[in-house]
This record gives C-alpha cells, structure tokens and sequence, in this order.
C-alpha cells in the first residue's frame, strides 16, 4: 500500500515537473508566448508582498524580471480620469472607504494599500493613475506591454446611463494611448461588447480583445466587428479551442494561471499572451 | 564545575522556515553559544516567486542572537540577522543573476520541548536592497525597502 502511495507521489511530481519544447510552440506571434504580469509581479499574497496595480509592483514586473509587459485593471474616477484598481470598493486593499468613483483622482493618490501587516507598516504605496503607468512606459527603451482590463460596470449609474458613460470611458482611453502615442503597445479587455463597440468607434486602430470563455461567440464578435482577439480563463479553454481560434486569425491571451503545472499546461496550449501571477516561474517554463 | 559548565563554547542546530522580502525561505545554521551570546552561520534556500518554486536559490545567512532570558525551558532573544540570495531571472533576451540582501533586528523566543530541542518563533524588522539588471534600461540597479521577517525556529543544542 505504501509504495503504491510512493508511486502515485513520484508520478505527480515527474508529472508536475514537465518541461515545454519552445520549439513545438506555434501561435499568431511568431511561435512565442508573451509573459504578462498580472497586476505587476501577480496578485499580493504572503510571498507576492506588492499590491497588484500598484507602481512598485508594475515596474518589478519589467525591470526586474524583464515581463513583456503587465495586465492593470482600469477603472474611472469621480473627474473622469482613468485609474488602476482591481476591486468594487477600496477597503478590500487600501484604507479608503467606498468606490473609485466616488473619489476625484487627487484623493484617490493620497489613499494607500495596506491590505496586509507588511503594505500597511513598509510599503508607502497609493492607487496610481494610467497617465503615470504611460509617462514611465513611454519613456523605456524596451516599451512593454500594457494591457488594460476595463471594469465597465463601476460608475455612478446616478449621473449617467450605460452609453453617455462609456462614451466617456472610450474617450479617456482613446486620448491618452493617443498622447502617449502606446497603440502599438496597449491593448484592451472587456466583456462588455457595447464598450468596445464604442472604443472601435472611436478609434479603430486599438487591439481590443474580448473577455469570454465561449470561442464560438468570441470569434463572431471579432469577425464582425474587426477587432483583435480573446482573453480568457485558463482552465476554460482547451489546447484545440486555441488552435481554432488561431486558425480564424485571431490572438488569445488566457489568465488565472499560478501553479508550475498550470503555468505548463498554459504553455502547451500556444496561447499568444499568458497573464501569470509568477512571471519568474513561466520564464523558466519557457526559456530553460 | 556547574559555572565552568556555563562559560564553555557549545555548539547547536537551527533551521528555520521564514517569510520575508524574499519571498518563503528555508534555512538551516550551525549555532556556537557563549554565555548570553549565540553566533549562527548557515546556507538559506529562496522560493521567491509567488506560490511554489520552479526553481530555488541558494543564499548565505549569518545570525547573531543575544538571549535577555535564559532558562531551562525558555529563552527570550534579541538576533542580527543578514542574509542574501542570488536567483535567475531570464527573458527572451537576457539571462541575469539578481541578488537580495536583506538585513533585520528580531525578537523571538525558544521553547524546550524535549531534551536538547527547542522551538519557538521571531518576529523582525529592518531593510532589504536588491541589485537587479534593469531589462528595460539594460544596466544595473539596486531597489532598497523596508524588510519584515517571520520566522519559526527548530533548535538542537548539542
């Protein structure tokens, strides 16, 4: 019974263990994967000790262990200027009280993550803008990439309806990849079709890739609306959806991706983008 | 006899499961102890990136403690600690070695559990710097912070 049990554990490990072939990757991107930091580094937990979207985080990301670039969650601020925050309410991560919304950009740089015994006593961290993500961006020689996943649902649905606000959202976005001349590096998520329907109308230049896990859906709504690609869960998508995918001309990027085997199994799918919360680990994967 | 006793050069093992900047750490360290004082020299190894390893590094620690309490069955400990790290970080264009050094003063205490072996825990503060290879910039550069460091301690007393 017992090396029945030592034989299930050496096969999990040999298991875990597996190695990529680079050589066998084949995707829209000329057979390589980019790595993307989710949040930065990846998402804050007792060995990640930096907030995700937080700057020192993003900038660990590429500079330190040289990401491709890193995925930031968008959101607009009560004057209307685009910020990077993950969740509904600020309490879950910093110490201010309420929605993004309700907080004019100024106030909200003033409010600081303190999620965990570490970022509240060591870490001098404050909700950052886009603009400042884009002003050290634009300035790098290697320009990484930035992808922006828009949390369409949080506005003040009191002082607008659903189209007036993602007119302006659109708007925001539009000018500041503009000012920042970043086309060539941004692209932009949503699962909300009316958004990017507005974000294409807009500007018809931008990689705008949807937020689905059902291909079929995702591929019509590409096809008719001339837009980039698809970003979905991991564990929801198969190596032939992928395939299938690619074979429409259209990129994927997939995330939810944290353990070595799940990092692997990311890989054996030949997605164009991975958005990992370990971007050492899926480096090592694919480039030892 | 018994004060020679006290006053004589004793030697013990220590290791140590711990978090701090770098991530989830594990070392282990040969203690010399010395009236009040304990000097302890030992290898670390670093699971610094989030969740679990791909791949580990190696690092040296260095640990001074000075024990306020001592008694037979518990001592109470302010220690020195330094430790660095060196790890791999690649991309598809640059292979790099990056190192962390991280500095920290604890206070901690040990507790006999059955002859000879102690266990306990510290709790610390100080600083890190981390020399990286900006891939960005393309040279070298150093991030320096504040430091906390969490640490369960196994003891063996010769």
């Amino acid at each position: 019974m017992n090396s029945r049990i030592i034989m299930l554990l050496l096969l999990m490990i040999i298991s875990s263990c597996k190695k990529v072939n680079i050589n066998d990757i084949h995707n829209l991107n000329g057979d390589f994967i980019y790595v993307i930091g989710h949040g930065g580094v990846g998402f804050q937990t007792l060995s990640t000790q930096l907030p995700e979207n937080s700057m020192i985080s993003i900038m660990k990301a590429i500079e330190v262990y040289g990401a491709d670039g890193v995925e930031v969650d968008v959101q607009l601020s009560k004057d209307l200027q685009l910020v990077l925050y993950h969740d509904d309410r600020l309490e879950t991560s910093t110490d201010g009280i309420g929605f993004v919304y309700e907080y004019n950009l100024i106030e909200l740089t003033e409010i600081k993550y303190n999620r965990d015994i570490y970022a509240n006593l060591f870490i001098d961290e404050h909700v950052v803008s886009l603009e400042t993500v884009l002003q050290k961006f634009s300035k790098q020689k290697i320009k990484p990439q930035l992808h922006l996943d828009l949390r369409s649902w949080l506005y003040d649905n009191s002082l607008y309806n659903p189209a007036d606000f993602f007119s302006v959202y659109a708007s925001k976005i539009v000018n500041i990849v503009n000012k920042y001349q970043y086309h060539e590096y941004t692209y932009i998520a949503s699962g909300d079709i009316n958004l990017l329907k507005e974000l294409s109308q807009q500007d018809a230049n931008l990689k705008l890739m949807i937020e689905t896990n059902k291909v079929n859906w995702g591929i019509e709504q590409i096809q008719e609306n001339r837009w980039y690609g698809i970003l979905a869960n991991n564990h929801n998508i198969s190596k032939q959806d992928v395939k299938y995918v690619h074979s429409q001309g259209v990129r994927i990027a997939v995330f939810d991706i944290k353990t070595q085997s799940n990092q692997v199994k990311a890989v054996n799918k030949n997605p164009d983008f991975i958005i990992t919360d370990n971007i050492s680990q899926l480096q090592q994967i694919l480039y030892n | 006899m018994g004060a020679q006793d006290k006053e004589k050069l004793k030697w013990g093992v220590e290791t140590s499961p711990y978090i701090s900047y770098s991530g989830i750490n594990w070392g282990i360290q040969v203690n010399g102890f010395y009236k009040k004082h304990s000097l302890g020299i030992g290898v670390k190894t670093s699971f610094q990136s989030s969740y679990f390893p791909y791949k580990t590094s190696i690092g040296l620690v260095v640990d001074y403690k000075y024990f306020m309490l001592s008694k037979s069955n518990i001592k109470s400990f302010v220690s020195i600690n330094y430790n660095n790290v060196v790890y791999d970080v690649k991309n598809r264009n640059y292979s790099n070695k990056n190192t962390i050094h991280e500095y920290v003063v604890s206070n901690g205490f040990l507790i006999k559990i059955i002859n000879k072996i102690w266990v306990g825990n510290s709790i610390g503060v100080g600083g890190y710097s981390e020399r990286y290879f900006n891939f960005s910039e393309g040279k070298k550069e150093n991030y320096i912070g504040y430091n906390l460091m969490l640490k369960g301690l196994l003891s063996y007393e010769f």
